[in-house]
């Protein structure tokens, strides 16, 4: 619609699309608009959130829900190898590790874990949990072949390689397998919570935070939310435009929202409101969708949008094929990362080639 | 047309010229969908590939650049080409081999070739995605058929969509089973044979192999010909099934070049380069296609010319 010059006044939009959108200024800077309004709403957002949709001190997005990744895991499967569930707060990685090559039987099609593992929400925590850094302070460099993310990013790969309890690459092109049952955890966000009630397994399960890093515990984040477009300037519709895109944090709109399995609610006021809190699954860990807050960062973002972000463009598709040599082609994470790491970091120099 | 005949073109008559204007108008409908549909987007794709471009701008010029970098710094587009080529080694002569066989086997005699015509060819009119999906729980690992068969004789099960060694090979095989149109292609061809040519050969105490080669091939080789270059052209722009089943994987070991321009043009928006890396394909099977029209008076045989 950008391309043809149709654009709504305003729409619904992710944060992979704040800095791409504002570079190329499909979406305005709503924050004029936001200081100017007399409700104190942002205030109550909770910071994690509220920074997926800024760029440039700019506000480009109006985050929906509060959705950071949390470890999805099939208690009965974990039983059955006789493996103690995890406590809230997740497994260290080591015993992550451990106790999913307890639970994975290949050749009976038992796996450990569905890995999505180049999904930025997994592999960039990791990095930043083992004292790494995705980019330099300036951003003009990626250091995703630091000693530390490489470490971080072997043992992530040695679920495949290592371990082989990770489901391989290509192996389920249909269907969720944490949902067939044929996996005992799955890293992804609330609306999991909807599709396993779809399905409403026999086998018993709960959530936990994802797998505890030895420096720091920390989570990925992501999220939707709506954006004014450019289209509202030429149509002189920005404050009415501004209205709808605010409605989504508005607590009556929450609480729908909520009530649907699709969010956590982004106001931190109604952490434990009864929209969500008292619904059923999961079953008893609700809070870790509210510990994971806690810990959740936001993408890395490079300085200019000419390679991409680690969402899409050139900076994602190098990451993709780094982690396809690395769980697919069992090459050591030093050579895939090294490689990964020269190619964006001349993008980065080039401008974008 | 000479030029003297050029000259000595009678004037047309009222009736001749209202004749002439009515064909053009009837023709102009597919004259005026090709020109806005196939010939200005040829035209515009032409003068992006000069222009950086991320469709949400203007495009801005660039000269060159795109093309320099297609060869000098992209490395993806040598790896495109090299999956895509060897694509068309392993799928296009045997294709064609086992479409001929299959024509051959409907042409001799067997009863029920009206229903068999018809079996074969039903794959061709089922959506590329349809049957793209059915394959991919065939080929499952855990579960799929072809893994079972093995299993239940002893053999691994492959992960024939993640082993980087088996993707493209398993690509090529399935559209082996996709041939149904050009098997029947072929049919006609052989119906079209007169039978006296193999009667005449047979009194002369030809085998069958000799009247294969003999009189078979060289009386369908327009058709092979025909066959050939389309199966060229269509084998350069394999996409759908990698789009659905690989996404290009297991480390762009199906990453065909198709996918590749898809993937600039739609996922990294450069519009521009993609244009490029579009019209670099065109020539690549331009060149190949005249290289096929221009061997073809070696083998191309069409009845109505005497050899030299």
């Amino acid at each position: 619609m950008a391309a043809g010059a149709t654009l709504p006044d305003a729409g619904w939009t992710s944060d992979a699309r704040v800095m791409p959108f504002a570079e190329n200024k499909v979406s305005i800077d709503m924050r004029p608009l936001a200081d100017a309004d007399p409700e104190p709403l942002f205030s109550d957002v909770y910071p994690a959130m509220q920074a997926l949709g800024e760029y440039n001190s700019g506000l480009y997005m109006v985050a929906w829900a509060a959705d950071a990744p949390v470890m999805y895991f099939n208690k009965t499967m974990l039983q059955d190898a006789g493996v103690e569930p995890p406590p809230p707060e997740g497994w260290t990685v080591d015993e992550f590790l451990a106790n999913l090559t307890k639970v994975a039987q290949p050749d009976k099609q038992i796996y450990g874990w569905y890995g999505n593992e180049d999904w930025w929400a997994i592999y960039v925590p990791w990095m930043e949990g083992f004292g790494g850094s995705f980019f330099n302070e300036d951003k003009s460099q990626v250091l995703i072949n630091s000693p530390e993310c490489v470490e971080a990013c072997q043992k992530l790969a040695d679920s495949y390689v290592k371990y082989n309890f990770a489901i391989p690459k290509g192996a389920t092109l249909t269907g969720n397998p944490f949902l067939m049952g044929l996996a005992a955890c799955f890293i992804q966000n609330r609306n999991v919570c909807r599709s396993i009630r779809d399905v409403n397994p026999e086998w018993e399960w709960d959530v936990c935070l994802p797998p505890r890093q030895p420096v720091k515990h920390v989570c990925g984040s992501g999220t939707m939310g709506t954006s004014v477009y450019t289209a509202a300037v030429k149509n002189k519709t920005e404050q009415v435009s501004w209205e709808l895109c605010k409605s989504v944090i508005m607590p009556s709109v929450q609480r729908t929202l909520a009530r649907g399995y699709l969010i956590i609610p982004v106001l931190q006021s109604m952490a434990q409101d009864a929209s969500w809190y008292e619904l059923d699954p999961p079953p008893h860990n609700r809070d870790v969708y509210l510990m994971v807050m806690e810990r959740a960062i936001t993408p890395p973002m490079p300085a200019g949008p000419e390679c991409g972000t680690v969402y899409m463009g050139a900076i994602n598709q190098v990451m993709a094929d780094a982690w396809q040599e690395m769980v697919v082609g069992a090459v050591p994470a030093k050579k895939a990362l090294d490689k990964a790491a020269k190619r964006i970091n001349d993008c980065i120099a080039s401008g974008g080639e | 047309m000479s030029v003297s005949s050029l000259a000595s073109r009678p004037r047309l008559t009222k009736a001749q010229r209202r004749e002439e204007i009515t064909g053009w108008l009837f023709i102009s409908p597919i004259v005026l969908g090709l020109l806005l549909w196939t010939l200005f987007p040829m035209i515009a794709s032409l003068a992006l590939s000069f222009t950086d471009f991320k469709m949400v701008d203007t495009p801005k010029w660039v000269g060159t650049r795109n093309y320099v970098r297609m060869f000098t710094r992209d490395p993806d587009f040598y790896q495109a080409l090299r999956v895509t080529f060897s694509f068309v080694a392993m799928q296009l002569p045997v294709g064609l081999a086992v479409a001929l066989a299959g024509a051959l086997l409907l042409n001799s005699g067997v009863q029920g070739m009206t229903v068999f015509r018809t079996y074969f060819y039903l794959p061709s009119v089922v959506p590329v995605v349809a049957t793209s999906l059915v394959w991919s729980w065939m080929l499952n690992l855990d579960f799929g058929l072809v893994n079972q068969l093995l299993k239940a004789v002893g053999l691994a099960p492959v992960n024939f969509f993640g082993n980087p060694k088996t993707a493209l090979p398993t690509l090529a095989v399935m559209s082996w089973f996709g041939v149904g149109q050009t098997m029947v292609i072929y049919l006609a061809g052989l119906l079209n044979i007169p039978p006296s040519l193999y009667e005449a050969a047979e009194i002369d105490g030809a085998g069958r192999t000799r009247k294969f080669i003999s009189i078979t091939l060289p009386m369908l080789s327009p058709t092979l010909f025909y066959t050939i270059i389309m199966g060229l052209i269509r084998s350069f722009q394999y996409f759908t099934q990698a789009f659905v089943l690989t996404s290009g994987g297991p480390m762009k070991t199906t990453y065909f070049y198709n996918l590749m321009i898809y993937n600039v043009g739609f996922a990294f928006l450069q519009m521009g380069y993609a244009s490029a890396l579009a019209w670099f394909l065109l020539v690549i099977i331009l060149i190949l296609t005249m290289v096929v029209f221009r061997s073809s008076s070696a083998w191309v045989y069409y009845e109505s010319e005497m050899r030299k």
